[in-house]
């Protein structure tokens, strides 16, 4: 009894799993379906913009060294 | 000489902070850096798997789940067979509209619980139609439902060991099949899938541990963890190939370069193919959306929920980054485990594997959102179950009041002043990219920061061991012992 109450349970999920029918109704389904799904671009947020403050940093450390380099090198030029 | 030297430091210098810019950069394009720009893109799903045909959003597997979409209730095909029956009266038999009011007979009596008695009334539509020279895409309806009803009809006696039903429940796999070979792009392919787990359940009825194995669509279960990974993996491999994801798609997500299809379609996460080849069974991985449309068709439009499908949007949402509609597929797949196969140890494994892979998805949220999880499925839920009674309802109404189902405005006072039942399309369909634009500015300023710096260190070293070198070398000649002919005059005693 139980093996015909769990088979009968098989045939209802096959029977659900299996369902592909057609009618009248298919069309207009299908039409609302898509519709319903209509998808649009979404709205850039406004994003904090990228922080450059790494950048800045090597910027100001490499003008820095360059000028020192060079300082150093016409001082030297003059010294002489 | 020192100008020239201090040159090549600086190029040399500048060169190699132009390469380690340029390193650090190239990492811009690997990682999914959370602090740089951002741009939606569509994801490769949006390009449908055929010219004309419906593109997955995430959205639609949230509704089925929960119940959120229209189905007709028995009063409407009630009534419409009735109808169908009146006017068929009228008609002659071969005519093509006779031929579609015997599918909504058909198909009326199958919704009803009564498929046999659909069967005679379609493999007598098929001989006429075979008569008037018929065929190809024009057989496709008749093919589609004769095998699905076939299917129903048979389904309980084949799982008793019935030779003779076990044959039809072939002959009406083999329609199926054959409304395939005439219209392979119908309904979002949801044929090739109903063949597809059609086979998988007649062969469970021999190997029941194909249950416990594998979902219908030919997932491992247990294999792999719910992750972000699918996600990542898209990024990685559109980034990769260098698509200029955008130029794809127009605004709606609507796929403009239908050249690239298969380009794009080939980025799109797979699935299944894991069970052993079978007749029937499509033994190989597929792009995710297919059998995802697939089996949002039949759960539609077919017999509804059923563990099946439930576990299965499970292992497919985990698979591709989806864990929050992972999450609510498993326990609805919970809910319906008692119809998952055919013995105790089946709805167990069911149950307990469901809840499992809910806590592997729980452990990786914010402790907040896992105690909303269940109340909000739940409501959601009953939100949905409670919009098809109600339609049902009005169905039954409208038609004991005199209605006709053909009427355009039938549902129009059941829409009137309510929110459309299906979830709105949100950001979350959209993929989350580094915006290519703001990432090459940054990459210039990158670049161009680490040249000047790795120049200006290098060309600084060089001076300051130029300086050094000249310290020592002149201390070296101040207290270098000297030769009588090299010491000045007055001390050499001269």
């Amino acid at each position: 009894m139980r093996i015909i109450s769990a088979l009968s349970t098989l045939l209802l999920a096959a029977a659900s799993a299996s369902a592909c029918l057609n009618d009248a109704t298919l069309e207009s389904s299908e039409r609302e379906f898509r519709s319903q799904y209509q998808t649009t671009t979404p709205q850039t947020e406004v994003q904090p913009s990228y922080d450059h403050s790494n950048h800045y940093l090597k910027l100001t450390g490499g003008g820095v060294l360059l000028v020192a380099a060079i300082a150093l090198t016409l001082r030297k030029s003059n010294t002489i | 000489m020192r100008i020239g030297l201090l040159s090549i430091a600086l190029i040399f210098g500048s060169c190699a902070g132009c390469a380690s810019g340029f390193l650090e950069s190239f990492g811009f394009r690997q990682r999914s850096q959370s602090d740089l720009p951002k741009t939606s893109s569509p994801y490769p799903h949006f390009a449908a798997p055929f010219p004309g045909g419906i593109s997955l959003r995430f959205a639609m597997v949230h509704d089925v789940i929960h119940e959120r979409f229209p189905v007709h209730g028995p009063a409407y095909y009630q009534k419409r067979e009735q109808d169908a029956r009146q006017r068929l009266k009228a008609l002659p038999a071969d005519s093509q509209e006779a031929f579609d009011l015997t599918d909504d007979v058909a198909v009326g009596m199958d919704r009803l619980g009564r498929p046999a008695e659909g069967i005679p009334l379609l493999r007598e539509k098929l001989e006429r139609q075979k008569k008037q020279g018929l065929f190809g895409r024009d057989l496709y309806t008749t093919y589609a439902n004769l095998g699905t009803l076939i299917i129903h009809a048979n389904m309980k006696a084949a799982t008793t060991g019935d030779m003779s039903a076990k044959e039809k429940l072939k002959e009406g796999i083999g329609f199926i099949r054959d409304s395939i070979t005439v219209n392979p792009q119908a309904h979002f392919g949801r044929e090739e899938w109903q063949l597809h787990i059609a086979s998988y359940l007649l062969i469970a009825i021999d190997k029941p541990t194909l249950l416990t194995q594998y979902d219908c669509v030919g997932n491992e279960f247990g294999e792999g963890e719910p992750s972000l990974r699918g996600r990542a993996n898209v990024q990685h491999e559109y980034e990769r190939y260098e698509i200029q994801l955008n130029e794809q798609f127009d605004e709606r997500g609507e796929l403009i370069k239908i050249d690239n299809r298969s380009k794009i379609r080939g980025y799109i996460s797979k699935v299944g193919g894991r069970y052993p080849k079978a007749e029937g069974l499509i033994a190989e991985p597929v792009p995710f959306d297919e059998p995802v449309l697939g089996m949002i068709g039949m759960w539609r439009q077919g017999g509804g929920a059923n563990p099946y499908f439930a576990v299965s949007f499970g292992e497919i949402m985990s698979r591709v980054g989806q864990r929050y509609i992972a999450w609510t597929a498993y326990e609805r797949a919970a809910q319906l485990a008692d119809r998952y196969g055919w013995q105790p140890a089946h709805v167990t494994f069911l149950r307990e594997y469901c809840r499992k892979q809910q806590e592997r998805i729980e452990a990786q949220l914010p402790a907040g959102e896992r105690e909303q999880l269940r109340p909000r499925f739940e409501a959601e839920l009953a939100y949905g179950k409670q919009f098809q009674r109600e339609y049902q309802e009005y169905e039954a109404k409208r038609i004991a009041a005199g209605a006709d189902l053909r009427d355009e405005h039938f549902y129009d006072d059941f829409y009137r002043g309510r929110e459309p039942i299906a979830t709105p399309i949100g950001e979350s369909e959209w993929l989350a990219i580094n915006d290519p634009k703001s990432v090459s500015e940054i990459q210039s300023w990158s670049v161009a920061a680490s040249a000047l710096l790795w120049g200006g260190i290098v060309m600084f070293s060089v001076v300051i061991l130029g300086r050094i070198y000249s310290w020592m070398h002149q201390d070296f000649e101040r207290y270098r012992p000297r030769r009588v002919n090299e010491l000045p005059p007055e001390a050499s005693g001269a």
